[in-house]
């Protein structure tokens, strides 16, 4: 190879690493930060002790302890170019190695696109991303012995060693190295069904399962993710092992390495997803501004924006006006109710309008749920939120578990510290105060998914708590409960909030749907003091409907209004 | 680049911040766990424990000689060799324990207290389940077992290979007979017999429900178990958390040696709800639980447990058919739950709450200590706290008793032990030792069901795994012996 050919190939590559770097900082960036809330690194023997009972020891510590950094924004897609760059530089070597010639640095690129792709799904660990690492430069030093049976010895070791240290990327060690011993390839084929014995025994004796044993570290539990996308890396490494092995011209290896960027991005990008990821990341961070802003555009009409545009009126006290202001409002997307199969998002999302509305009891709940099932049994976002929510309700014993633990990450620990310093004064921030005002007092049994009647419980212990009333209202209303409507209206809606605040618009119009004769009409209009336009726009609305053919032009003329809501939305109970 | 320089000298300064040690260290430190002024049997492994903020720790005790313990950091961990011989020598001894912390310049010595080395071991194995104190849900389980006298453990069961099932109830007999459930498809009651195993199904066209809480003969015969229907409900109450409850329960005895299944009209039925069923030592009565079935949850607050007797014949494996009601719920403003029988046959343990039988979430709820000789009840002050004192087990010789407490932080269940002395009163009860004394503050486990005895099981987790994956289930055959 020229000097002037290497030149252009390390340009070509740096560009390519600039391409994964642009990708994951700005088109799945959030993604990316989003792993972070997902585990929690203490930085304590005893809990680095834990990764010594599961393979991929070595990657795992390191992995975990440089994923929270991900935190800090920008950093995760600088921790993963680095990375690739390494395993380009390991590849390349490797496929050299095997005899690959000029066009392993281009066929380098290819493993590299999937494990971009992968890296996207939240079932992929940064960990599994070193896996490959440790497992491509393990076997590049392995390689330069020269001795053939000393070779076979040193991978009999270094094969288990790499699944001990670095997970099931051993596969990938192992590929590497029966392409190595292609031309004599059964001495080495021993050796590799010697080293996926040794790994089947590691996995038995570490407690996992033959699957778990061949995926490990990756959860196969994952909701979010098939586990097949691990194997991508390894299939697409033997793949270009054996394509390179034809006499082959490095800018066909590019041309492959564009076309599979291109199908790559063009299959791992999932702009709703990075959006509602980025939207539940700023609220966690309390950038309400932002949020609101992200909600109200919501470019893919998502369900967590519709949601967190409900929570950003309510946090300003406007969520009836707005309710059904911006087109559709999705029958569950005003509460979430959450469940062990909603997935993690959802769950960590719902717990910002249980703490807005003082419903302690289950944001307690989802905040424990979470933390079950978590691949890893903790995330910082989950412990933080566990704080805090102890905190609110002056558990401070508890507060000081959760504290203790933050104390030991790095990120979190001035934040730990702080409340802990305010926790031996006896002081608690004021927002908790404030939620711990709102928090319902009166104790009453419900069945865990019944996210209505703990709500209820929140306002009848706390009938002046308007954001949780008018949450519960608004229930009804998206649910079409009109009976129950009225019943919690009248109860605490009409005594405390009337005089002072008059009726919602939509409240009036719900009032009236519940009309079958003209005297019942004049008796609400008068009782509930409806205004004269809600009046004159319900009798032409029942006219309209009276008619035996109603078309769709027609009734748009009552859009945002709530008859319009119950004539055209069909209720999805997403429970 | 400018995105990337900066996150780049943000990770290496947090590296290195990450490493220090910024807690400093109190006036008056405290360490962790409270090992103060306590009673300890002569084989239990090292106290290990930390003192926040700490640089040096030195460990002065002075018994019949003088030992001294140092530690560099801020967790204090005894050589163990040191430690055995120390409580060897001062078998029967009360020893006074000097602590003197170091923080940089700042020397800071802590109160004295004792340690009381009594010649009554505690049995020396111990398992409990490790779980998410969530509510009724769970991901990762393992039941484990820990060796006292070192800091040994093995699992018993680990929920991963065996489609991520429910286990529970790890109970033993303290002479080679043991049992837990194991849900999930596969699953079934695994028994332990000296060695030979097998699974069970409990459930059978004559009875309602599972067996789930239960208690095993002395010798090994017979197994009597709560069938219930175990259901959820969730307080709205901000500081309360879950409630379990039995919407119904009867009471089973399992013939192991002839896997048949027995009842009686007595502790069955509609009317009352039965529960925790124990045998006492001669095995000849079986206490248990019993409240008035009222609709729950909505009733909850009526479900007073009283604990009961019922006659029982191991000759013929029959059950009585009437029952005695030994201690009044209503009466004592308590409902009772978790009975365990002293090995010696003298006492009857207890947990006592306000209402219902599912107390570990139950703030109020403590041991109670019932003498069967004259029915008097120790409520175990100093053993109890204001948290859940809850599931306790007895050591073969009737000396200590572990149990499960949330004293720590309300949420999460340690294993706590507790000296009975000759004359019944219970000492201050201490946490079990962990070899880095972080352990309890740091994991998000709790260490639940915690059961005690002399002989380590025979099986292992991948045994259990084997059984749940392709051992055969035993049917036991409804026998009606009345």
């Amino acid at each position: 190879m020229t000097l002037k050919y290497k030149r252009w190939d390390l340009v070509g590559v740096l560009l390519f690493l600039i391409a994964c770097w642009a990708y994951l900082n700005f088109g799945v960036r959030y993604e990316i930060i989003f792993k972070e809330q997902m585990g929690m690194f203490m930085m304590s023997s005893e809990s680095i002790a834990l990764y010594l009972a599961k393979p991929a020891i070595l990657t795992e510590i390191v992995g975990e302890f440089l994923t929270q950094f991900f935190a800090i924004d920008a950093l995760g897609p600088v921790l993963f170019t680095l990375a690739f760059g390494l395993i380009w530089l390991g590849l390349n070597k490797a496929f050299r190695r095997i005899g690959l010639g000029d066009a392993s640095s281009t066929l380098a690129l290819i493993p590299l696109v999937l494990e971009l792709v992968s890296v996207t799904s939240q079932a992929y660990t940064f960990s599994t991303t070193l896996g490959l690492l440790v497992a491509v430069w393990v076997f590049v030093a392995c390689s330069y012995v020269k001795n053939e049976k000393v070779l076979l010895g040193v991978y009999l070791v270094a094969l288990p060693l790499v699944y001990l240290l670095a997970g099931s990327h051993m596969i990938t060690a192992l590929i590497l190295f029966l392409m190595l011993r292609r031309r004599n390839i059964l001495p080495a084929l021993g050796v590799g069904v010697a080293a996926m014995l040794i790994e089947l025994f590691i996995g038995r004796h570490m407690g996992l399962d033959l699957v778990q044993t061949l995926y490990y570290p990756l959860n196969i539990r994952y909701p979010l993710s098939p586990v097949s996308i691990y194997m991508l890396v390894p299939a697409s490494v033997l793949a270009m092992a054996l394509l390179g092995l034809l006499d082959f011209r490095p800018w066909i290896g590019y041309l492959m390495a564009l076309a599979a960027l291109g199908l790559g991005l063009k299959f791992s990008y999932r702009p709703s997803e990075n959006y509602d990821l980025k939207v539940a990341t700023l609220a966690y961070r309390n950038q309400w501004s932002e949020v609101k802003k992200l909600a109200i555009e919501n470019p893919y009409n998502t369900v967590i924006g519709i949601y967190y545009r409900n929570l950003c009126f309510a946090k300003e006290g406007k969520l009836v006006e707005n309710l059904l202001e911006y087109g559709s409002q999705p029958y569950g997307a005003l509460q979430f109710s959450v469940a062990s199969n909603s997935g993690y998002l959802p769950i960590f999302c719902a717990i910002d309008q249980l703490l807005e509305v003082g419903d302690i009891s289950q944001a307690t709940d989802c905040a424990l749920l979470i933390q079950t099932v978590m691949p890893r049994n903790n995330s910082s976002r989950m412990i933080r939120t566990l704080a805090v929510i102890a905190l609110t309700v002056a558990d401070d014993d508890v507060a000081r578990k959760y504290l203790h633990m933050l104390s030991k990450t790095v990120l979190y620990r001035r934040f730990a510290n702080e409340l802990l310093a305010n926790l031996d004064k006896g002081l608690v921030p004021e927002e908790m105060v404030m939620t711990r005002k709102l928090a319902a007092t009166k104790d009453i049994f419900f069945h865990q998914n019944d996210w209505t009647e703990s709500l209820t419980a929140v306002v009848s212990s706390n009938p002046v708590n308007k954001t949780a009333l008018d949450y519960l209202l608004c229930q009804y209303l998206l649910g079409k409960n009109i009976r129950s409507f009225e019943g919690i209206y009248e109860k605490y809606y009409e005594p405390r909030f009337r005089e002072a605040l008059g009726i919602p618009e939509i409240y009036q119009q719900a009032l009236l749907v519940n009309v079958d004769s003209q005297e019942e009409f004049n008796y609400r209009c008068s009782r509930y003091g409806i205004s004269p336009e809600v009046a004159r726009r319900w009798m032409d609305f029942t006219k309209l409907i009276s008619q035996k053919a109603v078309s769709p032009a027609d009734l748009a003329a009552f859009k945002g209004t709530y008859w319009f809501y119950i004539a055209t939305t069909q209720i999805v109970n997403n429970d | 680049m400018k995105h990337a320089i900066f996150p780049t000298m943000m990770l290496a300064a947090a590296m290195f911040a990450g490493c220090r040690n910024d807690a400093a260290m109190s006036q008056a430190p405290e360490m962790f766990p409270d090992y103060a002024d306590i009673t300890i049997p002569y084989n239990i492994a090292p106290l290990n424990f930390c003192v926040d903020g700490a640089d040096q720790i030195i460990v002065k005790v002075s018994g019949s000689k003088e030992y001294r313990f140092k530690s560099g950091s801020s967790l204090m961990q005894f050589n163990m060799r040191k430690w055995k011989k120390m409580l060897k020598a001062e078998t029967g001894s009360t020893l006074t324990v000097n602590i003197t912390c170091k923080d940089g310049g700042n020397t800071v010595q802590m109160d004295p207290f004792s340690w009381t080395v009594v010649a009554d071991p505690v049995d020396r194995y111990m398992s409990y389940r490790l779980i998410e104190p969530a509510y009724e849900v769970w991901q990762n389980m393992s039941i484990e077992e820990r060796d006292i006298e070192t800091f040994r453990t093995r699992l018993l069961g680990d929920n991963m290979p065996t489609d991520y099932c429910c286990m529970n109830c790890h109970t033993t007999n303290g002479s080679g007979t043991s049992f837990m459930h194991l849900r999930g498809a596969n699953g079934g009651t695994i028994v332990n017999r000296n060695g030979e195993l097998y699974k069970l199904n409990t459930r059978t066209d004559s009875t309602s429900n599972g067996a789930i809480y239960g208690d095993i003969s002395k010798d090994g015969r017979y197994a009597v178990f709560a069938a219930t229907a175990v259901e959820f409900a969730v307080h709205s109450a901000a500081n309360k958390r879950l409630e379990v409850y039995d919407a119904s329960g009867d009471l089973v005895v399992i013939d192991l040696d002839n896997l048949t299944l027995t009842d009686s009209p007595a502790v069955k039925g509609e009317k009352y709800q039965e529960s925790f069923p124990c045998f006492s030592v001669d095995g000849r009565t079986i206490f248990f639980c019993r409240s008035e079935h009222h609709p729950q949850p909505d009733s909850i607050y009526s479900m007073s447990y009283d604990i009961c007797a019922v006659q029982f014949d191991p000759a013929t494996g029959k059950v009585g058919d009437k029952v005695v009601t030994v201690i009044s719920g209503k009466r004592h403003n308590a409902s009772f739950s978790h009975l365990k029988c002293s090995p010696d046959g003298r006492y009857l343990l207890v947990t006592a709450a306000s209402f219902g039988t599912f107390p570990v979430w139950h703030e109020e709820a403590e041991l109670w200590m019932i003498d069967l000789r004259d029915g008097s009840i120790n409520v175990m002050g100093d053993a109890n706290s204001k948290n859940a004192d809850t599931y306790h087990s007895w050591s073969t010789n009737s000396r200590w008793v572990l149990f499960a407490s949330k004293r720590d932080d309300k949420v999460y269940g340690r294993p706590y032990f507790t000296y009975i002395g000759e004359d019944g009163q219970a000492t201050k009860a201490f946490v079990l030792p962990q070899k880095n004394p972080e352990y309890y503050r740091l994991t998000l486990k709790s260490m639940n069901l915690p059961e005690i005895y002399p002989v380590k099981e025979k099986y292992n987790s991948r045994k259990t795994t084997r059984m749940y994956n392709n051992m055969e289930l035993k049917q036991v055959t409804y026998k009606s012996n009345f």
